[in-house]
Order: C-alpha cells, then structure tokens, then sequence
C-alpha cells in the first residue's frame, strides 16, 4: 500500500509517503535571508570563521524523514505512527553547508577574480603597505565535501551510514513521464562575488508515486575564470530499501562554457523535449534523455554581436545572437524569453550544466578525469534502512 | 510628446520610444556635464540605495518618501541591472532629473557601467524590449556623466560605495576624469567599490581586488573633511540600513526583497533641515501589483 499526502506549515512544504515498510517524509523550509541578530546567534553557535554570503537564506533547508515500520503493526492514521517510532533524517540545510566552507588560505588563494593580477601589481606600487587580508576564506563559497548530513529524528534512532556502491541511481526510472506529485526548489544561499561572478547553492525535489530525486547543486561563475557545479543526488524507489546518493563535481574554464555556446554545441537535443508541467497533474510528456538538467536554448546562427565576456578582463567574447523569435527557452522565466538568447544563460546552473559531460554516465572516480576539458569527480554510496 | 508625458509613461512603467531616449539622454547630459565629481547638495534631502530595476518597489519609496519635486532626492547609484524593469527604472530617474535637475541628484554606482550591464541584465532588457542595443548605448554613454559623489551642506558625503586609499579629501574627488567606462583600478575604481569592513586601517578583498577600509580610515577621512556622516550604498542589508563605526558611515539599501526572492525591508535617509536624520522602512509592491511569475515554481523533472 502506498499512501501520499501533501502538506504545508508556516514555512514548511511537504509531502508524507507511506509505504509498506516506512513512513517518509519530504519536504522543504522556505524563509527570507537572515536578519543581523540571526546571522550574529548562527556565527557565534555554529563557530563560523567567515563572512556570510550576500543572501544567506539560514533557515532554508530540504529534509527527508524515514520511520521504518517494518515490525509495526501498520497504522491507518500515520501520525500516531510517526509519534511512536523511532526515525532517522537526512537533510540539505543552508546553515550546515556554509560551515564546511574552507576557511584556510590556501583555500581563498585557489580561485582568484579574472583581473586579480593585474590589480595587486598596481596596487602594490601605489600602496605597497596595504597587505592584510582580514579573514582567509574560500571566498567563492563552495562547499567541501557538504553532501548532506543524515541525523536521528529523535534520541532513540538509529542513524544509517552511507556506504560506496558500485550501484548508479535508475535514471530510467526518473526519465518515465509519471506525474509529480511534490516539488520544490529552494536557494540556500547566492553571492554576486562583488559583481565578479556569482554562487548559487540550491536544492531540489520531487516526488513521484515509485521514487523521489533530491538534487543539491551548488553553481559557481567567476568571470573570465571559471564555472564550477557541484551536485548531490539523492535517489529512492520505494519500493526498495535503499537510498543512493550520488555526489559530482565539475569544473571548466569560462572560455570553454563560451565556446560551447559560440560554437552551438549547446545545440543538443530537440529543446521541445523539456518538460515543464503546469501542475502536478499527469504529464505525458517525455524527459530529454540529452543531458542531466534541462536542455539547453537552441543558438542560432551568429549576426555578429559582440559582449564583454566578463567584467574588467579586456576579452572580447563572440556570441552567437537570435533573431528574434528563433530562440527556445525552455523552463526559462518568463523575464528572459522572446527575443535573442540572452546571456543570463551563463547565470542559468542548468544550462552550464548541461553544456559539461553528464556525470551520471561516468564510472565512479575520487581521483577525477579529464572529459571534453571539464574536470569531472563522482562519487556513489548509499544506505539501507 | 512633452517631458512630462514620458514621466507619466515611465510612471506606469510603460517604455517611451528610442528616439524620445536618444532626445532625453541628450538633455541630461547637459545637465550632468556640469555637475561636480563631488555634487553640492542641499538639506532637506532623501538619501537611496541600490533600486537594481525593481520599478514597482521605487514606486513604493515613492509612496513613503513623497513624489519627486516635492522632496528632494539624492540616488546612490545602481539602478539598473538584476530585477525586471531597469529600463523604465533608470529612464524615469533620468526623465525626473532633466525635469527638475535641482529636486534629484543622481550619482553613478557600479553597476552603471558597460561591462557589468552586459553580464547582469540591463543589456539584455534593453535588446528584449527595443529590439536593438540603441538604448542601452544611449543611457551608458550617460552613465559616464553621472557624477561619482554628492556632499549635503558640507557635511555628510555620500558615495556608491566607499573611500579610497588614493583620496583623503574631496578636492581629490573633484580632479578626476570621470567621464569614461568604470576603469579597472584607482579612486574612482574604488569609490564605486570598496567596502566598510570590522578591521584597522585599510585592507585587500580575498577576491584579488578590491580595498576594505576600517573604522580608523573612516575616522581619518570624517575628521579630515570635517563631516559629519559617510551614507553610502552598494551592499544588501536585511534591515534596510547599517551603522558601522560609531554612527560615522550608513549603508542604504533601497531595494525590499532584492531579486525578488530575499525577504529584506529596504530603506530611504531623510535628513531634515538641520541634518537630522531618519530612517524609513519600507517592504516590496504587493506581487500582484506587479504581473511576476507566480511565486510556486512549476514543477520540473530535472535530473
């Protein structure tokens, strides 16, 4: 038997499945960035040695709860049960993600602004005596090895722990058009770099009547630099046991992710293939099977515009504009629409994303490999309940 | 159509035509062309930050702070770029400058520039909405005529962003060259984008560029040029405002729930005849004032 229920709170959204084994909860925590006093209790409980990101969303969080019923008598009414067992949680949170950013110098030295150089040759000739840095940090904001926290609900819980699989999540399984019957998608926390670049970490979710998907990604832009995304895949069928977790990274230079789009490699894939439902109701639609996020703005052919690729690097960067009216957008806001491509696209994590090697097709490596100029990682563990 | 027609289009935040911003730009520049790298302003005035071209949220700091030329209003730059309306935003702040350029001061903040409009969305507005980058052009060759500070009664200074290490008084400000694209470094560099920071003396952003200045350099230069208040702009804040240092700077941000999605108040300066001042709080237009995307995304089989 299996049971949904959708859910909403002050700032909570959810959804409560119940299967045969297990009571599971999903759901999201959606608040406004922090208030000063907020940010001062958070800095001084968590110990945080740095500067909070620009939009520092600390409540935010994407959570999932599993009650193993399995020896309990089933119960129609799952409050009760959710009062009486004991459950374990797995949780994406804004205020866990920002404290495992690196906060040694090496790690606010590895990633320097486009124009870094140049600025500290003339800065050092004409104020030589300004040298200090007032707190080392990994300014770009990337998490390190923050793949989500699992934790017990309560005392009584046992905690599971992940293990490395050789196991891959079912993407057939996520690319059947069944309906969605939860999603959400939060920001944990965005900083602009100081008009540099940005940072973007998110999390996502949703939920179908065989399996869910958490997706915890985190985009970085710095221009004339390099863009970097770092994703966390959280995959159950329900009628499994077993959670899959899937953690990524990838990175390539900014001039690449240009000349993909200048040179239309961009152009993968029937844009038309992008599903984007209205609502929750069934779709009968088909999911892309090009790439890993949503397919990308088709290019048309160049009429020889030009842009500043970045701010104060002196590149001049090609792009490829539309006429009018020849652009796809698929899934883009209705602010970025109609005419031309718009080169928001470099803010657009999904449309980066799609542009560097899948990672879901790549064998699991910590040591990393070398695809198509994009650095890629990927790790997979999981845990039975 | 007459001037105060276009300010009543750009009030309903309909775009006036491309020829009508050519005319207006031109007009502008003639007034700016004449305004001080270090712009003389007189008390009562109401100080802004960042607007980043979030229309219906400056007709809400209109709603608060009074309608322009009743009261007085002094700009810290940002205008354009990040929100939906940057067009009719910095269009209908210019058309108000032409009509009563002793009621507005606008002066240039970071994003008034070339190259960051070209990466953060006033170039793209500005192709989506009139088909060609003409506008954009327009209103960037007039970006560099807007003046880079303004000081009210002699008193208190306001700047986009903050002080430079190359400029301990404001005759140092009224000398540079400002009539071109931000430039990569040096004071006018750094007025547009240093920041006040919880440290001595002056200090490097872990960026690679950029200055940091503490309370000491904000002390130095107060005492320096005998003021009163350093207001300045250029980062969000939660509550609108931010006293650092002994109430001797303010950050302001103007603009309530920045990009849409931050839940923050924003906050206008007033400072009365006498230089007393008083923060307003204000919060973003109601959603359905302003014809957004609904606020529950759409469902997406992202993989």
């Amino acid at each position: 038997m299996l049971n949904h229920r959708q859910y909403k709170e002050t700032s909570k959204t959810g959804i409560l499945v119940t299967t045969q084994s297990a009571t599971i909860r999903l759901w999201t925590v959606k608040a406004p960035i922090l208030s000063a006093p907020q940010m001062d209790a958070l800095k001084a409980a968590a110990n945080l040695g740095l500067p909070f990101p620009e939009m520092f969303f600390g409540f935010n969080a994407l959570c999932l709860e599993v009650e193993d019923r399995s020896g309990v008598e089933t119960s129609s009414d799952s409050n009760s049960a959710a009062a009486a067992a004991a459950a374990f949680r797995f949780s994406f949170s804004a205020a866990d993600a920002l404290g495992s950013v690196d906060c040694s110098e090496e790690a606010m030295d590895a990633v320097k602004v486009a124009y870094a150089k140049e600025w500290t040759e003339k800065s050092e000739k004409l104020h030589g005596t300004i040298k200090q840095i007032p707190r080392p940090y990994d300014w770009t904001y990337t998490p390190k090895e923050y793949h989500g926290l699992l934790s017990g609900a309560d005392a009584a819980a046992a905690i599971p722990a992940f293990k490395t699989t050789t196991s891959k999540i079912d993407i057939e399984m996520l690319k059947r058009s069944e309906p969605i019957l939860f999603y959400d998608e939060i920001v944990l926390y965005e900083d602009e770099l100081g008009d540099n670049g940005a940072c973007m970490l998110t999390a996502r979710v949703r939920v179908m009547k065989s399996c869910f998907l958490m997706l915890l990604r985190f985009f970085l832009r710095v221009d004339g630099v390099l863009f970097r995304i770092h994703d966390t895949r959280v995959f159950h069928a329900f009628d499994s046991r077993t959670v899959i977790r899937e953690s990524s990274r990838r990175e390539c230079s900014y001039d690449r992710v240009l000349g993909k789009i200048s040179g239309g490699a961009f152009n993968v894939a029937s844009s038309a293939s992008a599903v984007s439902t209205a609502t929750t109701a069934s779709t009968t639609s088909t999911i892309s099977t090009a790439s890993t996020a949503m397919p990308p703005p088709t290019m048309p052919a160049s009429n020889g515009l030009t842009m500043r690729g970045a701010r104060r690097t002196g590149s001049l960067h090609t792009l490829d504009r539309a006429s009018a009216g020849a652009t796809a957008t698929p899934g883009a806001s209705a602010a970025s629409a109609s005419a031309g491509v718009d080169l928001s696209v470099l803010n657009k994590a999904d449309w980066v994303a799609a542009g560097m090697v899948d990672p879901l097709t790549i064998e699991a490596t910590t040591e990393g490999v070398v695809v198509d100029g994009v650095h890629v990682r990927v790790v997979r563990d999981e845990f039975d309940f | 159509m007459d001037l105060d027609s276009q300010i009543e289009s750009l009030s309903k935040c309909i775009t006036i035509s491309e020829n009508q911003v050519r005319d207006l730009c031109a007009k502008a520049r003639e007034i700016l062309i004449e305004e001080s790298n270090v712009q003389r302003v007189a008390a009562p005035v109401t100080i802004c930050g960042d607007i980043h071209g979030q229309f219906y949220d400056l007709m809400e700091l209109f709603k608060v702070g009074g309608m322009c030329p009743e009261t007085n209003y002094l700009f810290m730059g940002d205008f354009v770029d990040r929100g939906f309306y940057s067009v009719e935003t910095f269009l209908l702040l210019l058309a108000l400058k032409v009509r009563y350029p002793d009621r507005i001061t606008l002066i240039r903040g970071n994003h008034e520039s070339r190259q960051i409009t070209q990466v953060y969305g006033f170039y793209d507005e500005c192709l989506r909405k009139y088909g060609s980058v003409n506008v954009w052009r327009y209103c960037c060759d007039i970006f560099d005529y807007l003046s880079l500070s303004a000081i009210i009664d002699d008193r208190v200074f306001c700047v986009h962003g903050g002080l430079s290490p190359s400029i301990n008084t404001l005759d140092q400000i009224r000398i540079i060259d400002r009539k071109q694209e931000v430039p990569h470094d040096g004071a006018m560099c750094d007025l547009l984008w240093s920041d006040p920071e919880d440290i001595e003396g002056w200090g490097l952003s872990p960026r690679g560029a950029g200055y940091l200045f503490g309370g000491d350099i904000v002390g130095q230069f107060v005492h320096a040029n005998k003021l009163d208040l350093i207001a300045r702009a250029h980062q969000l804040v939660m509550e609108g405002y931010k006293l650092m240092f002994k109430d001797t700077i303010v950050t302001v941000w103007s603009a309530p729930n920045y990009c849409y999605r931050c839940g923050n108040v924003a906050a206008i300066l007033e400072l009365d005849e006498n230089l007393k001042s008083n923060y307003k709080i204000f919060e973003a237009a109601p959603q359905d004032a302003r014809g957004l995307p609904a606020k529950k995304p759409a469902p997406e089989y992202f993989l």
